[in-house]
């Protein structure tokens, strides 16, 4: 007797491995989807969470289910997610990962269902980095890229009346601010081992009038690509640069520059409404100046690399058509323009509405520039990879461990090892 | 021939069993076969066999020895800190003075915090602006300027040691602590009365009756620390520069980030043959302590 019950109570303790199987019913005629976002300042998950809901109250016929996770999980959830039996409906693509993630066949094209006002009314940046191979696989969901963000209070305070004009002229500010002890480090950018880096220095390559890839798609960066590297690391050896910033992501920064201990940084379009916030910032509106980053003297006047992300629809959804939907609908005009604050919408017609610049006039002006000159980064399928290679190297140099022109070579001939 | 009550064990053993072969054996043949292919992460569909390929190439990358050097340095480190500290806090544990329950019900807090919440803890600790070790050093005079802890080459991989070693070494000390409550008070007694002193006393009675104990404890914490990756993770992420890129964190970055899973299930089976080896002298170690 006591046996039998010893063998029942050992086989109760297998039930909970049948019992995790089972999964709450939905009513049949409600269409489940999942989507996947990222935890971000904008659009933030509270923002998601409503434009769905509002989404679901048009659809009563669609379920839902939004998760999000940083930036730096993004990718790798999505692919695990992709490479098992639980695939996502839908997902947020960074402008990076639009060519892995089709050579990989994830993306449905969606360029037959497209309606005729997004193709016209959406910016034409928004579809070059949704558009592989000629099929659109992908939503602009945001345009965006680094802008150059500087305190003109500490400016006038060192006989500064206007913005640089060109990146020489705002080391030469740089190195007064710090003369007259107006601020201790003028500069503070997001150098930390992460993507952050790379959109710094390519921003700054892009100054310089470089490019990561020939047309060829020949990794150059030898003589332009040492330039911006000698820049950041003569930045940090003059005690221009924060020396925090090595392990600074891009909310550090921003943090830096609104306790007022920055003049200028590099961060992303959320940050303008943030640094004046009196909430999360000490600064004041008139000390926060944002412009698209001056290019080198005698090389271009302006540069910008686009840091931009769009919606998908991944091709394991069993919903294709509902997620489509879904999608549109997060990256309609009307969403957009109501979910603004923080970042700016897609649409070319938003830069034209009083209600949309309101405030923000300078950040709106600064977009419409940077869209229309901004560059991309390596476009490439191991894109992950060839970025980690890229960015250990720079830290190498930054750290004084190799001298730019060795460590950019290093890793040029890493990469073309993959 | 199997006794009936033997039979009857093994019966009762068999869901176990069962479940282990599921949930540990399974995944480790799998990962072995997928360790002889070049799968990629989204490709599983397709792989080529290539052998030891993987194998002898994760032997002979740079990045992957480096990162090897990173996990040995950092268990070297933590593990004898580890077992110095937690050693001499058991042994001033032990000593009775007022409040001890307390502390030694205090001494368990840090090895409960679970590992992200101690690394989030002691980035915070570390922030470069507002951090409290910054401050602490400062005011104390210790520092001219704040530094960055975590984004300094040279510092960042002592710091994260510094953390884990901040929560472990109360296992240590436990374990110790544990093991001297069974050190029969009349040995320290008879050794006083000849004339041994603390030195003595601690080096002939004291450690002799730890060392099985500690010997299990150091095994236990080498494991622990060779296959380091979440407080690593949550810290640094593998920087600054690949500096504290440990090899667990390799193989994720391999596996994932790079999506090369064949190659990433060599890595991982490298470090599990190294792991085995430790075990191997877990386990004597422990049939010692038997005997």
């Amino acid at each position: 007797m006591k046996k039998g019950i010893a063998l029942l109570l050992c086989l109760a303790c297998l039930l909970p491995m049948f019992a995790a199987g089972t999964k709450e019913s939905a009513p049949s005629d409600v269409i489940e989807l999942r989507f996947l976002g990222m935890a971000q300042a904008a659009y933030s998950e509270q923002n998601v969470n409503d434009m769905t809901a509002d989404f679901m109250k048009a659809h009563p016929n669609i379920k839902v289910y939004t998760e999000f996770v940083p930036y730096e999980e993004l990718r790798n959830k999505t692919l695990l997610a992709y490479g098992s039996n639980n695939s996502y409906d839908a997902v947020l693509v960074d402008d990076i990962w639009f060519t892995e993630y089709d050579s990989k066949g994830m993306l449905v094209d969606i360029t037959a269902n497209i309606p005729k006002a997004y193709k016209d009314g959406v910016l034409a940046g928004g579809w070059n980095f949704t558009t592989k191979k000629g099929k659109i696989v992908g939503l602009p969901w945001f345009l965006d890229t680094m802008y150059l963000f500087y305190n003109p209070t500490m400016l006038k305070a060192a006989g500064y009346a206007a913005a640089p004009k060109s990146v020489e002229e705002m080391v030469e500010m740089g190195r007064a601010l710090k003369a007259k002890k107006i601020v201790e480090y003028p500069f503070v950018f997001s150098l930390a081992q992460a993507e952050a880096l790379i959109c710094v220095y390519s921003n700054f390559l892009e100054a310089f009038g470089g490019s990561f890839q020939d047309a060829q798609g020949n990794y150059i960066l030898d003589t332009s690509g040492v330039q911006a590297l000698e820049f950041l690391v003569s930045l940090k050896n003059e005690g221009l640069l924060n020396p925090n910033s090595l392990e600074y992501l891009e909310e550090d920064v921003r943090r830096v520059f609104s306790t007022g201990d920055a003049a200028f940084t590099l961060n992303w379009g959320y940050m303008h409404a943030l640094a004046s916030d009196p909430a999360e910032s000490k600064l004041k509106k008139e000390d926060v100046g944002v412009m698209v980053l001056p290019g080198a003297k005698g090389v271009k006047d302006s540069a910008a690399m686009s840091g931009s992300m769009g919606l998908s629809v991944l091709s394991k959804s069993k919903n294709p058509n509902e997620a489509l939907q879904y999608i549109l609908y997060l990256s309609s005009k009307e969403v957009q323009d109501t979910y603004s604050n923080l970042q700016l919408p897609v649409w070319t017609a938003s830069y034209d509405d009083p209600s949309i610049q309101a405030g923000r006039e300078d950040l709106v002006a600064a977009a419409k520039k940077a869209f229309s000159i901004m560059n991309v980064r390596p476009s490439v399928p191991n894109y992950q990879e060839v970025s980690a290679i890229f960015q250990q190297h720079i830290q190498t140099a930054l750290y004084g461990e190799k001298t730019p022109k060795q460590a950019l070579t290093d890793a040029v001939q890493k990469v073309k090892a993959l | 021939m199997a006794s009936r009550g033997t039979r009857w064990y093994t019966l009762l053993l068999a869901p176990m069993i069962l479940v282990m072969g599921a949930v540990i054996g399974w995944p480790l043949i799998q990962t072995f076969v997928l360790s002889l292919t070049d799968t990629q992460l989204m490709d599983v569909s397709a792989p080529s066999f290539v052998g030891f390929e993987n194998f002898i190439k994760g032997l002979g990358n740079q990045g992957f020895l480096d990162a090897l050097k990173v996990s040995g340095l950092f268990a070297l480190v933590v593990v004898s800190s580890e077992m110095i500290l937690g050693t001499g806090v058991a042994l001033l544990l032990n000593e009775p003075f007022r409040g001890r329950n307390l502390v030694r019900a205090l001494l368990i807090l840090p090895w409960a915090v679970p590992t992200t919440v101690n690394a989030i803890m002691w980035r915070l600790i570390y922030n470069p602006e507002y951090g409290a070790l910054n401050s602490l050093l400062f005011q104390l005079g210790f520092l001219d300027s704040y530094i960055s802890w975590l984004g300094s080459a040279d510092k960042a991989l002592w710091s994260v040691m510094f953390a884990d070693v901040w929560k472990n070494f109360s296992l240590v000390a436990m374990i110790a602590l544990a093991s001297l409550q069974t050190l029969p008070d009349s040995q320290i007694e008879a050794a006083k009365i000849d004339g041994a002193g603390a030195w003595q006393r601690f080096r002939y009675i004291t450690l002799p009756h730890l060392i099985p104990s500690l010997q299990v404890a150091l095994v236990l914490r080498i494991i622990e620390a060779v296959k380091v990756f979440d407080i690593i993770y949550v810290m640094t992420k593998g920087g600054p520069a690949n500096k504290t890129r440990s090899a667990s964190i390799f193989v994720y970055q391999e596996a994932f980030t790079n999506s090369r899973m064949g190659s990433g299930a060599a890595y991982a089976i490298i470090m599990v043959s190294l792991i085995m080896i430790l075990i191997a002298f877990y386990i004597r170690g422990l049939s010692r302590k038997e005997k």
